[in-house]
């Protein structure tokens, strides 16, 4: 079994590289021969400034958090083939939970558990909201792809009337459409460390859920043959509301930190580069496994930001990223097809 | 270009190959007459589809040399094998469910040939074997042994020159056998034929030379004559040979019935009634300490029977009792606790998790027990100790208990399931084909088991195999088209008769 370990460990190192050869090879095609700028300093600059610069560092940080908890919940829920994309409108719930509650203890008290009960009820919002998909699937049989995604538009529309115009949330005195601004007592302390702090609890709780828990078990289970997991009692209906549970409750803790760490107010743009669809390439790009999402948060998250800087310093739009992100994905499954030869090639069989 | 005055078509040398560090294959010679049919012989795991998967282009050997129609070649991919002429019925499946019959051999394209051509000649190599296939039908609607038929003629119309049949019989029945015999009698005037099986009977029947692999080694290869005596050839398979247990006979039980089954009907995938019992036998009644046998040929409901009383498919109509208790609309999990264990047909899917580990497989039914948890964790140690225990004691051959089951080979996979579904010591035993394709070592193996467990509990128990159920069953049930169609107590266990109520001939209401 060790030579099959290394196997698939050197033939998906070789898979990536080579997906992330041809993207970037492609781009810096696309950026000489279009527009007619040095591809190399484009493309470097992401490096640059996302990961090697102090400032950089810290905004990045800001977008590898939600995504690293965000697509943690979604590589628990493709491991059961529960095909939640809903992850946008869950983090959405989450942010207008914590906000809610923000606004409505405002007008009461401050203490030192505010911060924790803020964080709580973005879990809450979000883990609510992931289990309306997993209750229509498992009650109705209603498709979980067509749910999450229409709940999405719910939550982005509910989350705009709150603070449009006549909304109850709308901050008057402002010109944006969005909420009275979060008391400072609220904000989250420590931020990036905390941001940190959050997110690897995330991963050890999920990991040892995943490794050493009946639940994680009973997912392997499920992921490995649902025929086998009928035969063996499993409850797989109870699985999906947890799985719902789980991965929606991320997502909204995703939201809660949106708020309390970045925005310190509900806006309209909420969300505005859709994380919850971002999550899925995170989680896909780990294969689902829970200690890999940190480091394809990382690198989403270079990307995202970079492009940033990219397209500030450079002139090339930070939509270069998401063209990115794009070829990475389908050359990853392409390039899936050739492991049999590469199996060939190394004499691994 | 082919040398036609050699005899050889074939001629492996000194073929090595190790998985993991363990030699699967050990410095193996074998070689192939033109126009013969040549046995390869071994327990599981001996090595046979290993060293065939390694002429196919599915392995590539660590060392060796493979001369092929005199030339030397490299084969490293099944479209090359089949571009050489070679061509392998796998021992599990390559079709693809989802698609129809027609639509799997057109999946491979044979040299530009018109579609309806293809169905003409599918027709006639189908019909030439004695072989009904249906070329509309959805191949995940048919069943294990029409599945196999399908492959061997798809194979055949690939145009292969040197055919492997990896352990083809394992999923016919005994007349389907038969044909399949004299197809391959007649095609072996034009063509060399690899037959792997572990069964002596049919080797003794279709081969002209056999050669024996035992745990990786070629022990030697004999031409089939008088010398070639069932005796020899067991010596050169196996090391040592377990003795048969015999069954102490029940009548009846004394606490009353442990299970009967009433007037049940179960709708099958297309409407029709798979199982639908009713007078003159409306009932199948299981009493305590008996080893029950259901005797019929495969498709005649024992499927769903079996998996209705495990709680796998929806009962429509009628009762399942159950040690006093109504189960009818319990919960497989709830079956499971009152003590109904299920050695179900599929092994790789249904009875086990495919990527999970020999562990993890091992404890599959015991991970929600508090004894087996440390509050909220599971107890990793303790749930290992018990997979190694019962790796030791059912003497599963696996390298390592985190080995994932997938690897291993089909009289371990069983031994696996046997392994958990006996020690969790349940009151009733669904046994479906537990022995199916398993080497004469392992069916011996798993047969005393059986017995030995049913001073415990009860065991009902569908085969093919009319002489395993005359062999180790107290009653026999002979289930036709759904229903079941006599019962006979072991005094008056007759071939004949059994036989003709399977073919729905005659029927008895006791
Ligand atoms: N892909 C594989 N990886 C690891 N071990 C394997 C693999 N294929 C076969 N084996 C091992 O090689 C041995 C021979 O297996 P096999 O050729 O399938 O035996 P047989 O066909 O004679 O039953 C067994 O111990 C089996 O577990
Ligand atoms: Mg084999």
């Amino acid at each position: 079994m060790q030579t099959e370990r290394l196997y698939n460990i050197v033939s998906n190192l070789i898979v990536y590289i080579l997906a992330f050869a041809l993207a970037i090879g492609l781009g810096a095609l696309i950026i000489w021969g279009f527009l007619g700028i040095n591809p190399f300093y484009s493309l470097s600059l992401i490096m640059t400034t996302a990961l090697l610069s102090y400032n950089g560092l810290l905004s990045t940080v800001l977008y590898l958090v939600p995504l690293t908890l965000i697509g943690l919940g979604l590589a628990i829920c493709y491991k059961a083939r529960f095909w939640n994309i809903g992850a946008d409108g869950q983090m959405i719930f989450g942010a207008i939970f914590t906000m809610g509650m923000a606004l409505f203890m405002t007008r009461y008290t401050y203490s030192s558990l505010v911060v924790p009960l803020l964080l709580v009820m973005g879990i809450i919002g979000g883990a609510a909201y992931g289990l309306i998909p997993a209750i229509l699937k498992v009650k109705f049989k209603v498709s979980e792809v067509l749910s999450s995604l229409m709940l999405n538009f719910v939550a982005i529309y509910l989350m705009t009337w709150l603070v449009d115009v006549t909304g109850p949330w709308k901050d008057p005195s402002s010109a944006e459409l969005q909420s009275y601004p979060l008391p400072h007592t609220y904000f989250l302390p420590y931020e990036y460390i905390s941001l940190l702090a959050i997110t690897v609890v995330a991963i050890i709780i999920i990991s040892y859920l995943y490794h050493r828990t009946s639940f994680g078990y009973k997912l392997k289970v499920m992921s490995s043959s649902f025929q086998a997991a009928d035969y063996a009692g499993i409850n797989k209906e109870r699985q999906f509301i947890m799985i719902g549970a789980i991965s929606g409750g991320l997502a909204g803790l995703a939201g809660a930190l949106q708020i309390l760490a970045i925005d310190h107010l509900l806006a309209s743009t909420f969300d505005g580069i859709f994380f919850g669809y971002l999550g899925i390439f995170v989680a896909w790009l780990a294969a689902t496994n829970p200690v890999y999402i940190i480091f394809a948060g990382l690198l989403m998250g270079t990307l995202i930001n970079g492009g940033y800087f990219m397209q500030a310093i450079s002139g090339v739009s930070v939509e270069f990223v998401y063209y990115f992100e794009g070829v990475v994905f389908i050359s990853i499954i392409v390039f899936q097809l050739i492991k049999p030869k590469l199996r060939r090639l190394l004499k691994i069989d | 270009m082919e040398r036609v005055s050699n005899s050889k078509i074939l001629i492996m040398s000194d073929i090595t190959k190790s998985f993991s560090g363990k030699k699967a294959l050990d410095q193996v010679n074998f070689d192939l007459d033109r126009g013969e049919i040549h046995a390869l012989l071994g327990e599981n795991g001996a090595g046979k589809t290993t060293l065939m998967n390694v002429l196919f282009g599915l392995v590539s050997a660590d060392e060796g040399k493979i001369v092929l129609k005199g030339q030397e070649v490299r084969i490293t991919s099944p479209s090359e094998a089949i571009e050489h002429g070679i061509g392998m019925v796998h021992q599990h499946f390559s079709l693809i469910p989802t698609l129809n019959v027609m639509e799997n051999f057109i999946l491979v394209n044979v040299k530009g040939r018109k579609i309806d051509i293809r169905a003409q000649e599918i027709r006639e190599i189908a019909n030439r074997l004695n072989l009904n296939i249906n070329l509309s039908a959805k191949v995940s609607t048919l069943s294990a042994g029409e599945r196999q038929r399908l492959e061997i003629i798809r194979m055949l119309y690939f145009g292969s020159d040197l055919i492997i049949l990896d352990e083809p019989t394992s999923v016919l029945t005994p007349l389907e056998t038969e044909g399949l015999f004299k197809e391959l009698k007649e095609l072996a005037k034009t063509k060399s034929i690899v037959f792997i099986s572990h069964k002596l009977n049919e080797v003794k029947q279709i081969s002209s030379r056999i050669s024996v692999l035992r745990k990786g080694k070629m022990v030697g290869t004999i031409a089939n004559d008088e010398n070639a005596t069932i005796e020899t050839l067991v010596k050169m398979m196996i090391e040592k040979m377990p003795s048969v247990i015999q069954k102490e006979p029940v009548e009846g039980g004394s606490a009353g019935p442990l299970l009967v089954v009433d007037s049940i009907r179960i709708y099958g995938k297309k409407n029709e009634k798979a199982i639908d019992f009713k007078p003159p036998i409306k009932e199948m009644i299981i009493g305590r300490n008996e080893i029950v046998g259901l005797a019929g040929v495969a498709g005649n409901g024992q499927r769903e029977l079996f998996n209705g009383v495990a709680g796998l498919e929806r009962v429509h109509d009628g009762t399942i009792t159950f040690d006093g208790r109504d189960i009818t609309k319990l919960s497989i999990a709830a079956r499971i606790h009152l003590g109904i264990g299920y050695v179900p047909e599929d092994r790789l899917t249904v009875g086990l998790a495919p990527d999970l580990s020999v562990k993890d497989n091992l404890i599959l039914k015991d991970i929600d027990k508090g004894e087996y948890k440390n509050g909220f964790s599971l107890n990793d140690a303790k749930l290992r100790g018990r997979a190694t225990e019962l790796v030791k004691e059912f003497d599963i051959r696996t390298q390592s208990v985190d080995t994932p089951v997938r690897y291993l080979s089909g009289g371990n996979l069983q031994k696996v399931i046997l392994a958990r579904e006996i020690s969790l010591q349940p009151k009733l035993l669904l046994a479906y084909e537990p022995t199916k394709g398993l080497d004469v070592g392992a069916t011996a193996f798993i047969r005393n088991r059986l017995i030995e467990y049913s001073r415990n509990g009860s065991v009902l128990i569908f085969s093919e195999d009319l002489d395993e159920l005359l062999d180790i069953c107290d009653r026999i049930y002979v289930i036709y088209e759904g229903r079941l169609n006599g019962e006979v107590r072991r005094k008056d266990f007759d071939v004949y008769l059994i036989g003709k109520m399977m073919g729905g001939l005659v029927q008895n209401a006791n």
